[in-house]
């Protein structure tokens, strides 16, 4: 059985039913409207993500879907993610935020794991650089920053 | 891009970033600054040795009156930090300051310390987790700090008093009163303090109940540690005055500490009292016994099958705990002692495990211990090695004994190919065990292990490497070996070295994983003797750091031979650095 998606560009996706609902939100739609081929709008997700979003549905359409843990474990460890996810993630947050929308955890994890991955062990110099970004501060306001924070840092 | 993702969000990437990630991340732009500075701001840890003139400097303060509201966990490690918290209050009047664990882990000498310590707790009515912990408190301020946390922090679900050695002038009535108000959400309640002298002076008051009186439905670990406990007379008799009224009200208990002597014979003062031991019978539905301690392997044998079903049904009596301390050595125990041995322990109410040497027990069997004893709290290794369990065996099931307070272990079987020489400094040649993975493989390994390890949150004493330093032998060809290195001269007397140096261990660098035992908060005292780790300064100062409890780390530099005998670890500076706690 095929679902059909439309993204917020108007483009349609035919999807396997089972690879849709790897989508928390499309599955709950699904069984909220019961048997129906009305295709199924989308309209926070562009055709460009969407794409992606599927393609890493189909991947791993048969993984057993994921029981939420309880962990009391404040700080969580981001170097377990899949070659195959690592290659898929090239840092989009478009995509992090269509899987927030769209509520697929596994997804959703491995996104933030990898901004993680990104950000951890870097330069503020290299994280600029990293997610291209310009820094708006005076030299006299970045030290005053450096200041402020001394006391976390390892003396 | 990420000042864009919504809060949540932020919130699940900042979970996998640490305080050094967040001193980047807050330089990096000013939106970027605004994200990310409350994360960096939640644990307040002030450990620097540096730092204590500055940060109660007025170039602090612009800081702390800003960010001073995101502070939600406050670590001060040393006495002279202490001023901090009174200079966080100023900055940051009560009703934003909103902490929900505060841990002091010093010495504290002065009234006006104690002072600093009690004002911050009468302004944080919602604090969570309280530890004041290796803290000798001066006069009568044990007393006061009791008062304070009983009727001020209504919220409290963790708390840990500890080693309040010197005067803790408590009165049994003073003791009795904070037992019954603290509270009621209590989960943990760890209370370790000399009672001495001052409480044999007193006999039980009067009064039959306490104003308040409260019940502790949610407590699951009650740890009292009392000095002193040989002496005998109105002491004994005042604890049940002090704790029944208490115990009856903590129907949640799991687990019941006393004051614990390893080898050394001494009375357990609760354990042998026979009103609180019906209490607890009740409370807890465990009828316990006493330690056994037998004095040779027949009287173990029919001491622990005496009380055991065929089936395991229908068990009379919990032993608390099993005390291999005392045989001669040259006896061994039998196939069906060690079972029957493993079977008590499994039981609930099962705390502590003694064994001699490491011969009295198999790894299987200590292995099924630590997979299957709910409620372990102590395996201690008398004078002798430590068992061994290999790294493959330990990460093939998890444990059970998510209370374990104490473990002697050694952990061997990882290859470490980044070791090339023995204990002697001599070339390992290629084909051993040693070498039998690469480094990515080993660290995986490592990584598990650690896992495992730190999920024992509890721990208090983690011994990973036994002492052997009086096996010291004489490397005879040393002569020979002496005139490569060109560092000793000609004719100078053969080198010592420790023959069982462990090799196959874990390396315990950030970089394999020590970070992964993080919530080792309990932690008090760490050994490595004898292993072939990596420990330095990095690693010392994530310690000072992280493990809040942390007084001493033994085997770093065996000091005694470091003229003769290489150092263990990486970095020779490490004594130097300050911040090892206890050299040997």
């Amino acid at each position: 059985m095929t679902v059909i998606l439309v993204s917020s560009d108007n483009q349609d996706f035919k999807v396997d039913k089972e690879v849709a609902e790897r989508s928390i939100l499309i599955k709950n739609m699904l069984e909220d409207v019961g048997e129906s081929d009305s295709p199924i709008p989308l309209p926070n997700v562009t055709a460009a993500v969407l794409t992606k979003v599927i393609e890493y549905c189909e991947h791993h359409r048969n993984d057993p879907v994921q029981v939420p843990e309880e962990t009391d474990d404040p700080r969580k460890r981001s170097n377990d993610i899949e070659e195959w996810d690592m290659k898929f993630m090239q840092v989009d947050h478009e995509i992090i935020l269509a899987a927030n929308y769209l509520d697929i955890k596994p997804l959703l994890d491995v996104g933030c794991k990898t901004v993680a991955n990104i950000i951890k062990g870097k330069t503020p110099e290299e994280i600029r650089k990293a997610f291209n970004i310009v820094n708006d501060f005076t030299p006299e306001e970045e030290a005053q920053i450096k200041k402020e924070n001394e006391w976390a840092e390892d003396r | 891009m990420l000042p864009i993702l919504p809060p949540e969000l932020v919130r699940e990437i900042a979970s996998y970033l640490s305080r050094r990630d967040f001193l980047s991340a807050i330089v990096v732009n000013k939106a970027w600054h605004s994200t990310w500075t409350p994360f960096l701001w939640a644990n307040f840890t002030v450990v620097g040795s540096s730092l204590t003139r500055d940060i109660i400097s007025k170039k602090y303060q612009p800081g702390l009156v800003r960010h001073g509201p995101h502070i939600r966990n406050v670590f001060v490690r040393y006495e002279k930090h202490i001023k901090v918290l009174q200079v966080l209050l100023r900055a940051v009047p009560a009703p934003l300051l909103n902490l929900s664990s505060l841990c002091v882990s010093t010495k504290l000498h002065l009234e006006t310390d104690v002072e600093r310590l009690v004002d911050i707790l009468k302004k944080s009515p919602q604090l969570r987790k309280l530890d004041v912990i290796n803290t000798p408190l001066p006069g009568l301020w044990f007393q006061r700090l009791l008062t304070v946390i009983a009727s001020g922090l209504a919220r409290l679900k963790r708390l840990r008093l500890t080693h309040m050695h010197l005067h803790p002038r408590a009165t049994p009535l003073v003791l009795r009163t904070f037992l019954e108000t603290c509270s009621s959400e209590l989960e943990t309640l760890v209370l370790k303090f000399g009672i001495a002298s001052s409480l044999v002076l007193y006999t039980a008051p009067p009064p039959t109940t306490i104003r308040g009186t409260k019940t502790h439905p949610n407590l699951e670990v009650l740890q009292l540690e009392v000095g002193y406990p040989s002496m005998s007379g109105p002491m004994e008799s005042v604890f049940p005055w002090i704790l029944n009224t208490f115990l009856e009200g903590c129907t949640a208990l799991e687990i019941v500490d006393d004051r614990f002597f390893p080898f050394g014979g001494r009375r357990q003062w609760f354990t042998d009292d026979a009103s609180i031991l019906r209490i607890l019978h009740r409370v807890m539905r465990i009828p316990f016994r006493r330690f056994i301690t037998p004095m040779n392997v027949e009287t173990l044998s029919n001491a622990l099958l005496s009380d055991l079903d065929v089936d395991g049904k229908n068990v009379q009596e919990i032993w608390q705990g099993i005390h291999l301390g005392d045989f001669v050595s040259g006896t061994s125990i039998t196939e069906a002692d060690r079972k029957a041995i493993v079977h008590t322990a499994s039981h609930r109410g099962f705390q502590n495990l003694l064994v001699h040497n490491e011969e009295l027990l198999s790894s299987e069997d200590l292995l099924a211990i630590l997979r299957t004893c709910p409620t372990l709290r102590v395996f201690e290794c008398g004078y002798d090695r430590y068992p061994s369990i290999a790294a493959s065996e330990l990460i093939q099931q998890p444990w059970s004994c998510k209370w374990l307070k104490v473990l002697h272990l050694v952990i061997s079987g990882i290859p470490r190919p980044d070791i090339t020489t023995d204990a002697r400094g001599k070339p390992i040649p290629a084909g051993t065990p040693l070498h039998s993975g690469t480094m990515e493989e080993s660290r995986v390994i490592q990584r598990k292990v650690y896992a495992q390890l730190g999920a024992l949150v509890c721990l208090e004493v983690l011994s990973l490497g036994y002492s052997l330093l009086r096996d010291m032998i004489a490397d005879t060809d040393a002569d020979a070996n002496d005139s490569d290195d060109g560092s000793n001269n000609a004719g100078q007397a053969a080198k010592k070295y420790n023959p069982f140096l462990q090799l196959t261990c874990l390396e315990l660098t950030l970089e394999s994983g020590l970070d992964m035992l993080l919530e080792l908060k309990s932690l008090e005292c760490f050994s490595v003797f004898g292993m072939d780790h990596r420990i330095g300064k990095k690693e010392l100062l994530w310690m000072q750091r992280h493990w809040h409890s942390v007084r001493r780390v033994y085997g770093l530099v065996p000091l005694p031979y470091q003229e003769s005998m290489r150092h263990f670890g990486s970095d020779p500076s490490v004594p130097l650095c300050g911040v090892a706690f206890s050299i040997l």
